[in-house]
């Protein structure tokens, strides 16, 4: 065994020690190198640290029982007497606070904008109007793993899995460009380069480029194929997938940044591609197509059943 | 491309469900704890991802049960938790020290030393801290940690080989 430079040179031999796997040669090399008290220090102390109790009983029964959490539910630990003065004492004893180094980044874009973002491994992100995603800029390079909540395409660069999650699923690629969209109770993620597997309600999906993955309500529908080599999004149109009118009145709110008002229901959904700069011809398209009047009151756009 | 349930059989089972909560709940729990510092809201996150799984029981099979608790665990917290502060407390009931022994000095030099230890481990890296501890606080051993991250056991090993190092050092040069 190399013994000089035993501690900075071996990346493993430190992790097969505390696991008792050094043989006796190595062990005794190792016991005679300058860090050893240190080490077994470390070993020996790390092992009586503890977190906070966790009481699985009372738990599974309130999942079993489907009983929803409550606000009430979470302060019940500090009347188990017993763990809890035990608790109370080993924080008051120890005082063990230490804080974690992080670096979350947020990167939003407001309604009527847009928003283009170069990520440390020099990904790129174009951030739909009203979208927000989040990193930790300190850990990018171990795990590239950021969350979404509204719509963003994505060119990612090479190099390990990229992993995008939203409320409604989670986005995994290497390499590759991508389009994902989690607004409300839609989910929907087009490839147009290279794989993407996505996750969702415990399902996994592949895409490959031309491919689209759609669920609404939770409810999935058939990987659709799209022909477009770049979201429409980015190329100031407006791209509705079987939309219902509430959907399609969110997104025009976030893309013109106005406020639209419906007083008027229909099933009917909307598929088809639309302005992003002209409101007018957009909205007009619409409200011929769901035969509505749109009148603006107090810079709210109402739009009601044209009789 | 919907993919049918088929022959799978899902976890409704009440007794298959507990076996699974007791098995996976208290490692979970005590990962996102080390990972992102907050009790209680790893508490949360790990409840609300059993309860999910309740929810969607007829879906998940057995064998992918895990992987989807890990998976919904880790998006929900990626949201809902920003790291901050822990407490980790020193069980008092270690037996490696008989008190009667020691001298004063020794005593606070101990409690000098843990300080620093834990102040190191706060600082260390999040994969490097979180294998660290499944090992050191669960008793996790190098594959176990392995599967539940999805990484290799070499992995696991550099992980830790890297938080040791990076403790030592810390501890010495405060």
């Amino acid at each position: 065994m190399k013994k000089d430079n035993m501690e900075a040179e071996n990346k493993y031999d430190l992790a097969r020690w505390l696991a008792g796997e050094m043989d006796q040669d190595e062990l005794t090399a190792f016991r005679n190198s300058p860090g050893f008290d240190d080490y077994e220090r470390i070993a020996q102390m790390s092992r009586d640290f503890a977190v906070a109790d966790f009481d699985e009983n009372r738990i599974l029964n309130r999942i079993i029982s489907g009983k929803p959490k409550t606000i009430e539910s979470r302060t019940i630990p500090l009347y188990r007497s017993n763990l809890m003065r035990v608790a109370a004492v080993l924080v008051i004893a120890i005082g063990l606070f230490f804080v974690f180094r992080t670096d979350i980044v947020t990167e939003k874009s407001g309604y009527g904008k847009t928003g283009s973002i170069v990520l440390p491994d020099h990904s790129h992100v174009e951030l739909n109007s009203g979208s927000e995603i989040k990193y930790d800029k300190s850990d990018w390079n171990e795990s590239r793993k950021l969350s979404l909540d509204g719509e963003a395409y994505f060119k990612v660069a090479k190099g390990k899995t990229f992993d995008v999650a939203t409320d409604m699923g989670t986005v995994t690629v290497v390499g590759t460009q991508f389009n994902v969209k989690s607004r409300e109770n839609r989910f929907e993620v087009e490839c147009y380069e290279g794989k993407v597997k996505v996750t969702s309600n415990g399902r996994q999906t592949m895409l490959t480029p031309g491919m689209a993955f759609i669920s609404d309500h939770g409810n999935v529908s058939d990987v659709a194929v799209s022909d477009r080599t770049k979201p429409a999004w980015t190329l100031g149109e407006i791209q509705f997938t079987s939309a219902d009118l509430s959907q399609i009145a969110s997104e025009l709110e976030r893309r013109f940044d106005i406020r639209i008002e419906i007083m008027s229901d229909s099933e009917k959904t909307l598929t088809g591609t639309f302005s992003a700069t002209d409101f007018k011809e957009t909205l007009e398209l619409i409200c011929r197509f769901y035969k509505l009047r749109a009148e603006t009151r107090n810079n709210v756009v109402i739009l009601s059943a044209d009789e | 491309m919907r993919m049918d349930n088929c022959s799978l059989s899902g976890v409704c089972d009440e007794g298959l469900f507990s076996r699974i909560f007791r098995q996976q709940a208290k490692t979970l729990r005590n990962f996102l704890v080390y990972k992102y510092g907050d009790t209680e809201k790893a508490n949360d996150v790990t409840q609300d991802a059993f309860a999910k799984l309740w929810e969607n029981c007829s879906d998940v099979p057995e064998e992918k049960a895990k992987s989807y608790l890990y998976t919904v665990a880790n998006n929900a917290a990626l949201n809902k938790i920003a790291h901050k502060k822990v407490v980790l407390a020193y069980a008092q009931n270690s037996t490696m020290r008989s008190v009667t022994t020691e001298s004063p000095e020794f005593v606070y030099e101990e409690e000098e030393f843990r300080s620093r230890l834990q102040n190191a481990i706060g600082n260390l890296t999040e994969a490097q801290r979180t294998a660290f501890l499944m090992n050191r606080i669960d008793g996790k051993k190098y594959h176990e940690i392995a599967d539940i991250l999805g990484i290799s056991v070499k992995a696991v090993e550099k992980r830790i080989s890297g938080a040791l190092s990076s403790l030592r050092q810390e501890i010495g040069t405060i």
